[in-house]
Parts: C-alpha cells; structure tokens; sequence
C-alpha cells in the first residue's frame, strides 16, 4: 500500500453549459475504497442545484476517474471537494482533495459572440461599435478578476466578478 | 486553415499590440493626431479580439466563424504594418525599414532587445548596430547571430556602438518565428 494524496482537476470543454472534473490521485488503485464521492459547494457555501448533495463519483459508475457535470446556464465560481473512502485508513494518506474554481466559459463566449457581431455580421456599427468594444474590454477584466479573486481565495469575490460580466453581456445588443 | 497559421495569426497580433504600445509610450506620435487616437483604437480592437480567439482557440472547432474572425485579426495586424510604413515616411529619424529581416527566436524569454541596423539590401555584419552592451552590461543573458545566406551558417555578433540609422525595437514574449511583412535580406538568430 502507498501513500497517497487525493488531488482533482477541473477543466471545461467547448460547452459552457458543462464541467469536468477529474480524479488525479497518484497511485490511488495502490490502495481499496467503497466509495469516492464529490461535494460541490457555491459562492454562497449552496450546493448546487439540480444535483444531489453529495454527487456520487463511484469507482463502479466512473472507472475512469472522469465526470462531467451538464447543465450549467451562467458561469459560477464553485468549491469542489473530492472525497474517496478507503477501506483500510492509511493514516499518511490524505483522502480529500479541494479545489476552488472560478468557470469562465460563458465570459469567453461572450466575448466571442460580440467580436462576431461586431466584425461579421456588422450589427454593431458607429458608437454601438465603440460601446461593444469598451463592454468586450470589461468582460475581460472581469474574467482575469474572477481568476485572480479564486487566488486570493474569496469565491464570493470571483462569483461578483463572474456576475458583473454576465450583467455587461446581457446588457449587449448584439 | 492550419494550427499553425492560426497560432502565427495570434502571435501576429501579439506582436501588433506591442508595437501600438511602443509608437504610444515612447511618445512617437503627436497626441492630438488623427494616427495616435486610431492607433488607441485598433490596440483595443486588436485586444478585445485576440483575446477572444485566444481564449476559445481550444473549442475552435465548435465555432464556425473562428476562421473568419482570425483573418479579421490578420488584417488588423496589416493595417498595424501599413502604419509602420506610413509613419517611416513621416519622420525621418524611424524611416524606411526596408532593410528588415527576419527575426528568428529560439527560446523564449520575456527581455526587451532593441537591435539597429542600416538600410542595406546586402547587410553585412558591420552594417548591424545593437546596445547589446548598455542593455545588458558585460554579461549578456542572450547572444545574437548573423546569418550567412551564402554559406548558410551563423556568427556570432557582438557590436555595441550607439551610431544608429534605423530602429526597431522587439518585445518576444514567447518562441517564435515571424516575418514583419518586409523584404527579407538576411535572418537574426537571438539565442539564450
């Protein structure tokens, strides 16, 4: 049996609509567990709605170590814990892996559906143009806001950034 | 579309943003003209939509326009080379770059290089001029090379004198290979 420490990655892919978290851990089958389970947590310490609260994450149902949680509609900054439950404690071993992330692909998108409508398709001419730019411009900050709030560990503040973004593209006419 | 031409279009517009900063903080251009507001305009563009391809570059096959959008950037870059053209004429002390070449990086890092050179369509290595020695004191971090097209090797250059014709001065952010667009009569090789 080896020492192992529980660790997760959290990434997106092209929908902005899902997460994926991945389990990690070093060495982990060096060892035996009845579970491995995911407790997700909102700026507001809410779990998220519409999912169970832990989700299961079992070795059974997720041999590869992947699950992609769907369904999201606005970015959020969330506090993601994995969790495995070994049969037999080594007491070196750490079994809880925490992750605080901040999603940013519905800021990205954002951004990219207004350069579309500004460069393409020409919707945004003369001033709407220049309000579009200086709006694509404060979306940006706000997503390197969101990134640099989860540094500084206050998901509250990257959940007011995400939020402050997601307001300036609602805003936008496109 | 290749990867590559994508990711050169990217490091394209890299480049156009610096040198829209360069011309703006060093105070090239007279504050009140029409070149320096259009030039605040342009970088922002030329941000606003970097940024964007660059953050969806990932999920581009997902976005059927991503195509159409980098060849946007493109030729916001051109117009960005156009300016350099244009404003050459205008001032006298920055013109004509037609001796350019190629710039050639092998590593990346992240150290301003200003390199000066003479208008030569045959540049000899005497004919290139560096502050290589005020930059960066008598212990270098990086070194510059020549390269020979005849016998298609490198040397080393070394040159400190400040008796300068033409400047262009190279912020390289990341390896990379680039063209500035001009006539190419000869390759730099900056190494670490």
């Amino acid at each position: 049996m080896a020492t192992i420490t529980a660790s997760i990655t959290i990434s997106q892919g092209a929908s902005p609509a899902s997460l994926i978290i991945t389990d990690t851990t070093v060495n982990e089958n060096t060892q035996t567990y009845t579970d491995r389970y995911l407790t997700i947590l909102d700026s507001n310490g809410v779990a998220l709605a519409d999912y169970p609260n832990p989700i299961s994450f079992s070795f059974i149902t997720y041999p590869t170590g992947i699950i992609t949680l769907t369904g999201f509609t606005v970015d959020l900054a969330l506090n993601i814990v994995m969790t495995l439950v070994p049969v037999t404690v080594d007491i070196p071993s750490v079994y809880v892996a925490t992750e605080d992330v901040a999603m940013n692909r519905y800021l990205q998108q954002g951004v990219y559906n207004i350069q579309e409508a500004r460069f393409l398709d020409n919707d945004l001419v003369g001033l709407a143009s220049i309000q579009a730019q200086y709006d694509s411009i404060d979306v940006i900050i706000e997503q390197q806001n969101s990134q640099t709030a989860v540094l500084y560990g206050s998901l509250s503040g990257a959940q007011n950034a995400l939020t402050r973004g997601q307001n300036v593209i609602n805003a936008q006419i496109l | 579309m290749t990867s590559t031409y994508i990711l050169n279009a990217l490091l394209r517009g890299q480049r156009a943003m610096l040198i829209v900063s360069d011309r703006i903080q060093d105070k090239f251009l007279y504050l009140q003209s029409p070149i320096y507001t259009e030039l605040q305009y342009k970088q922002r563009d030329i941000y606003v939509l970097w940024k964007s391809l660059t953050d969806n570059y990932a999920y581009r096959a997902t976005l059927t326009t991503y195509e159409a959008l980098i060849n946007v950037l493109v030729g916001m870059c051109q117009a960005v080379d156009s300016f350099n053209s244009t404003y050459s004429t205008i001032n006298t002390n920055y013109q004509d770059l037609s001796g350019t070449t190629t710039i050639v990086v092998d590593q990346g890092y992240v150290t301003p290089v200003k390199l000066f050179f003479t208008n030569n369509d045959s540049p000899a290595i005497a004919d290139y001029q560096t502050d290589y020695a005020s930059t960066f004191g008598n212990d270098p971090t990086f070194a510059i090379y020549l390269y020979n097209g005849t016998t298609g090797s490198y040397s080393l250059f070394s040159g400190a004198s400040e008796s300068l014709q033409y400047d262009i001065t190279l912020t390289i952010l990341q390896s990379a290979s680039f063209s500035l667009g001009l006539p190419q009569t000869g390759y730099i090789l900056i190494s670490t």
